[in-house]
């Protein structure tokens, strides 16, 4: 048989019970509010999604020997995905927010994979319930199913490993030698703590419960869905952008890396290459974004341009996509350097999207050896980094994964072109979902949406999304003849 | 290191490099003092971007209005760039013939292309064989467009552009009809692998069956132009007839690097602009006057793509990337790897570097692969090559060389040099 059925379904009906039950907490909030209708429509949804899941998990007798092969492991985590954003897009439709199935899709599945772009054009207008559960799906979606699903899964009888492998982002360097388990609290806490943190601190500014706690669900977990539809810029407030912007900079950070933190070792963070690159590429973008802006007088005075410069690099790269200022209005070098931010992307094992800057500075040096392959011939220096040998295997591997984006991104701009909007168009909103960013360029820009994509071309907008959260190769491979075929 | 080579009578690849490096600078420079002598153009910097850019056989221009410039300077410029054609395959016979397997990534790469290398010919015959395909063909051409109803001069500037693949315009429009047929099937047969012509001198037609490049190139043609066709009738920018014409003709421009136009492309439905790009990305077969990625390059791309998903699936599996029915080494598949994403790395690079004088995001990345695929034509750009700054115009001359000397060439003089 191609794929174990039984413990598949059972995963799956566990994530269906779980999507089921974080509703009840939107639920409370529309109840506070007294939005009738959209109580309704979320209990109408989790209800009935619990109970079934929960039974179908209860049922099935616990099977100690089930083995999950790497197919399994894809298939769970691929449809997990799909799954969640299906059903979580139901109390959209239900409650009649986002009357078309394909827009609640491709919402929900912004949500879930911490997008953040939205097909949404009077946001005010929702209900608070739904604007809720709309910011609460990235902070879900953040931590990852998986890392939940990591706790989950021993309680099913099954071992997490495998599905480990689908699903770590990015090829980690130092694998903090936890068990899953172990690692997995830890995990829990820092994001769960960084968010307590960031709502207590974003009420310093003076926001209420509501819009701190959605918008720091929107921070920690790298989304940038905002109950506003100017986003951070609707605060104008110097002190809610700077928490917001040093937020988004640590979510994007390695989260094993908090453990040197908290173990008493903070220059042991230091000594990452990735953490250094990082901030290295943070710094450098937000100075240069910062001096050609001023020198060409967009912004008045340097503090300005900077202010501004800082919290979009900073939004941008950690693929959050949260705007106080509309960057498709700046000069054209200062929106390239924006684009190129995006592929870039966070660190591997953090909440954001893109490429990850790990893999950067890995292809960054395989290229380097081959020039001076070809020039010198006979150079066989293995690739270090931070003064550890990188296995030819995974360049391999990473080399692999930057052809596959490479030919993901240009065919899905291809298709989505067909919807007749501009080059630029087709190709950011591609970048912008495939990355996990939010908002691209031109007519998807940071002050407009994705309303105006057919309905095709928004399925495939939010399947790229689900494809970039899931490292590109979970859902290709769904596409692939190999993954299906028996024999291979 | 310096002893070896004079024992084995072989070049190095970093003095190969410099070499042709310098070669393309000399004749560069020669090029631009003819302009600058001429008082055409006065300018050095744009003098040596248009030198450039028709030695590097990219055909983007400083002129607006070519009527205006006497016909020795024409068919100078077409000279220029068929010079440049002929270096470019000179430059690939050393790559081929120059280094053995031994020698690393770079021959590893070409000699899984050039079928010519394992015939173990020297040098010097290569490059006769190649060049000699290449000035018969250059005639052949030039006296069908004669036959065609052009006159003698334009004839022969747009044969020497067309078989060089530059794609300068002589002057005026460009006529339709026969002629068109004609540059189209010379488009074509110049970015097919020069050392098939060899084999079919030589009737050995098995060659033929097992060259997956040439298959690749035949069914990108095909597909492509139905392609680009049909969303050009069904959008309604032109009837039919029109639009096979402009979607065969601007298929084989774009893909074989060449860039001669014929329709406005601005007005075109944008999945066909993205395609026409995309296309020149691909450009010609490798040993061919094409530049771009090569198609050969990009067929083991794919297939190193299509084997990662086996391993994903199975993470202990051998699987050997095959091409022409042979497996492929791994130093020879992970240089062409590294290749690919060099090649996008400088796309990049070169897109950042353009936006300093652009005025909208979508020139820079037309501009870009305009300049590194030598095609010439940039599909909505508002960059006028002439209005540029000088510092502008050398940086996009070294993008326009970049692709030409397949990208490692331009970036010998920033390497290190311990090892030589």
């Amino acid at each position: 048989m191609l794929l174990n059925r039984k413990p598949i379904a059972k995963i799956l009906c566990a994530v269906m019970a779980l999507v089921g039950a974080s509703m009840l907490l939107p639920a409370a909030v529309a109840a506070i509010y007294k939005e009738t209708e959209a109580v309704l429509s979320f209990l109408v949804c989790a209800l009935p999604m619990m109970i079934v899941g929960i039974l179908a998990v209860k049922l099935t007798p616990k099977e100690d020997n089930a083995v999950l092969r790497m197919r399994d492991g894809f298939f769970i985590v691929a449809f997990a995905w799909i799954v969640m954003s299906v059903l979580g897009a139901m109390p959209f439709v239900i409650s009649g927010a986002i009357p078309n199935f394909f827009d609640a899709f491709f919402e929900t599945a912004s949500g879930f994979t911490t997008t953040g772009s939205t097909i949404l054009t009077d946001i005010e207008s929702l209900p608070k319930g739904i604007l809720f559960w709309r910011s609460f799906t990235h902070w879900l979606g953040g931590m990852g199913i998986l890392v939940l699903t990591i706790a989950l899964l021993p309680m099913l009888g099954i071992g997490g490993q495998k599905i480990m492998r689908a699903e770590t982002t990015g090829p980690t360097m130092d694998k903090i030698s936890f068990t899953t388990n172990d690692s997995a609290r830890k995990l829990y806490t820092i994001y769960i703590g960084m968010t307590v943190l960031e709502i207590v601190l974003l009420m310093f500014g003076g926001l209420d419960l509501f819009e701190a706690s959605t918008h720091t669900f929107g921070t920690v977990g790298t989304g940038g869905l905002s109950t506003h539809s100017t986003s951070i810029a609707y605060y104008g407030s110097v002190y809610v952008e700077m928490v917001i912007g040093v937020f988004m900079l640590a979510a994007g950070v390695n989260f094993s890396l908090y453990h040197f933190l908290f173990t008493g070792k903070p220059k042991q963070m230091f000594k990452d290459v990735e953490f250094r690159t990082y901030l290295a590429i943070v710094g450098c973008s937000t100075l240069f974004i910062a001096v050609v802006t001023c020198v060409t007088k967009y912004y008045s005075s340097i503090w300005e341009a900077l202010r501004y410069a800082f919290f979009q690099v900073s939004s941008i790269i950690t693929t959050t996509g949260y705007g106080t200022a509309d960057f498709d209005m700046w000069p054209v070098v200062c929106r390239i350097v924006i684009f190129i931010l995006m592929i870039i992307g966070g660190c591997a094992g953090s909440t954001g999207g893109g490429v990850k800057v790990i893999r950067v500075v890995i292809t960054a040096k395989l290229l380097k050896r081959a020039a001076d392959r070809r020039m010198h011939s006979n150079v066989l220096d293995p690739i270090k980094v931070g003064g550890k040998p990188v296995r030819e295997d995974t360049l391999a591997q990473v080399a692999q994964f930057m052809m596959l984006f490479v030919i993901t991104i240009i065919l899905s701009t291809l298709l989505v072109s067909l919807d007749g909007y501009s080059m630029v168009t087709s190709l950011s909103s591609v970048v912008a979902c495939l990355c996990n960013i939010g908002p691209g360029f031109d007519m998807v820009g940071p002050t407009l949406n994705f309303a105006l994509f057919s309905a095709p071309v928004k399925v495939l907008l939010a399947l790229l999304m689900i494809a970039g959260r899931l490292e590109l190769y979970t859902i290709v491979l769904m596409f692939t003849p190999v993954f299906w075929d028996e024999n291979r | 290191m310096f002893r070896k080579n004079i024992n084995n009578r072989k070049l190095s690849a970093r003095r190969l490099m410099g070499i042709t490096l310098a070669a393309f600078l000399g004749l560069s420079l020669v090029s631009t003092a003819v302009y600058l002598i001429s008082g055409y153009i006065t300018d050095p910097a744009a003098a040596f971007f248009e030198s450039v850019s028709a030695i590097s056989t990219t055909g983007a221009s400083i002129f607006k209005d070519t009527s205006s410039l006497p016909l020795w300077l024409l068919i100078f410029r077409s000279f220029s760039q068929w010079i440049g054609g002929g270096a470019t395959l000179v430059f690939l016979a050393c790559l081929v013939s120059n280094m053995d397997s031994s020698e690393g990534g770079l021959s590893r790469s070409d000699d899984a292309s050039g079928a010519l290398y394992r015939t173990g010919i020297r040098f010097t015959a290569i490059a006769r064989r190649l060049l000699l395909t290449y000035v018969i063909m250059t005639v052949v051409e030039a006296v069908l467009l004669f036959i065609c109803g052009f006159t003698a001069p334009a004839s022969i500037c747009l044969s020497l552009s067309t078989m060089s693949t530059g794609g300068m315009l002589p002057a005026g429009a460009f006529p339709s009809g026969m002629g068109e047929t004609v540059i189209v099937i010379f488009m074509m047969l110049t970015c097919i692998n020069y050392t098939l012509y060899y084999h079919a001198i030589k009737k050995h037609f098995d060659k033929f069956d097992k060259n997956t490049e040439l298959y690749a190139l035949l069914w990108i043609i095909i597909g492509a132009s139905v392609i680009i066709t049909a969303d050009l009738a069904i959008s309604g920018t032109y009837d039919l007839r029109q639009s096979v014409e402009y979607g065969i003709f601007h298929t084989v421009s774009s893909l074989t690097t060449t860039g001669f136009k014929l329709a406005d492309l601005s007005t075109w439905p944008s999945f066909s602009k993205i395609l026409i790009t995309v296309l020149s990305f691909i450009g010609g077969s490798s040993c061919s006057v094409g530049s771009g990625i090569k198609l050969m390059r990009l067929v083991i791309v794919l297939r190193i793509i299509s084997k990662s998903f086996t391993i994903r699936i199975h993470p202990r599996a051998v699987v050997s990337t095959k091409l022409n029915g042979r497996s492929l080494h791994t130093t020879a598949s992970s240089a062409i790897a590294n290749f690919f994403l060099t090649y996008f790395a400088v796309y990049l690079l070169g897109v950042f570097v353009i936006a300093f004088e652009s005025e909208d995001v979508v020139s820079c990345f037309t501009v870009s692969a305009a300049l590194l695929n030598n095609v010439g034509i940039a599909i909505d750009s508002t960059i006028d090559y002439a209005l540029v700054s000088p510092v502008m115009q050398v940086l996009m001359s070294v993008l326009m060389v970049a692709a030409t000397l397949e990208i490692y060439t331009v970036m010998l003089p920033f390497s290190r040099n311990d090892r030589f």
